[in-house]
């Protein structure tokens, strides 16, 4: 498994299960949206960035050198497949908060998209580096 | 010589090298020269297309 496979691996467990905590907090235990998402998106970002210097320690050859050109066709492929989720998220919550006034459920579906969106983008950045590109 | 040797010798990784050995990906026109000069043969030694 190559370094950018083993970072991207991290990163799409660690919004999984950042985002999952999120949902049992504010749908499960009534956590006000407010008192939750600031705590966890800097706790993702603090957690994202150790995560990736213990990868690079690891690996701290494989971590110097810059994305290959198989690579960076990977990561553009994902990013252009993901691409359409945030904005068709956006779009909806939009298209929501119209019918129903409620700027918390804007808030929860753009957030729920750009979480969404950049899993699908490691999901795919990973089958497209074990398959064909 | 090794798919790191070869992957190092013309810029690209080792496990590209093993994607293009596997047919899962076709390098760009630049590396597949970099590939048949580094074996110090031409590029239809190293590389066919069978066509659709």
């Amino acid at each position: 498994m190559t370094f950018r496979e083993r970072s991207t691996w991290v990163m799409i467990c660690m919004l999984i299960l950042v985002g999952g905590f999120y949902l049992k907090l504010v749908i499960g235990d009534g956590v006000p949206p407010s008192a939750a998402a600031i705590p966890l998106v800097l706790f993702t970002v603090v957690l994202s960035i150790a995560a990736q210097i213990v990868l690079a320690l690891m690996s701290p050859r494989e971590a110097s050198t810059p994305a290959d050109e198989r690579e960076r066709l990977v990561i553009d492929k994902a990013a252009h497949f993901s691409s359409y989720v945030l904005p068709t998220g956006v779009v909806a919550g939009l298209g929501w908060f119209m019918a129903s006034q409620d700027g918390m459920a804007l808030f929860h579906i753009a957030l729920t998209s750009l979480v969404v969106g950049q899993i699908i983008e490691y999901g795919m950045q990973i089958f497209l580096l074990r398959s064909k590109v | 010589m090794s798919q790191a040797a070869l992957g190092e010798a013309v810029g690209v990784t080792r496990h590209t090298i093993i994607a293009i050995e596997q047919a899962r990906y076709s390098p760009s026109l630049e590396t597949s020269f970099r590939i048949a000069r580094v074996f110090n043969v031409g590029l239809e030694d190293v590389f066919g297309w069978e066509g659709d």
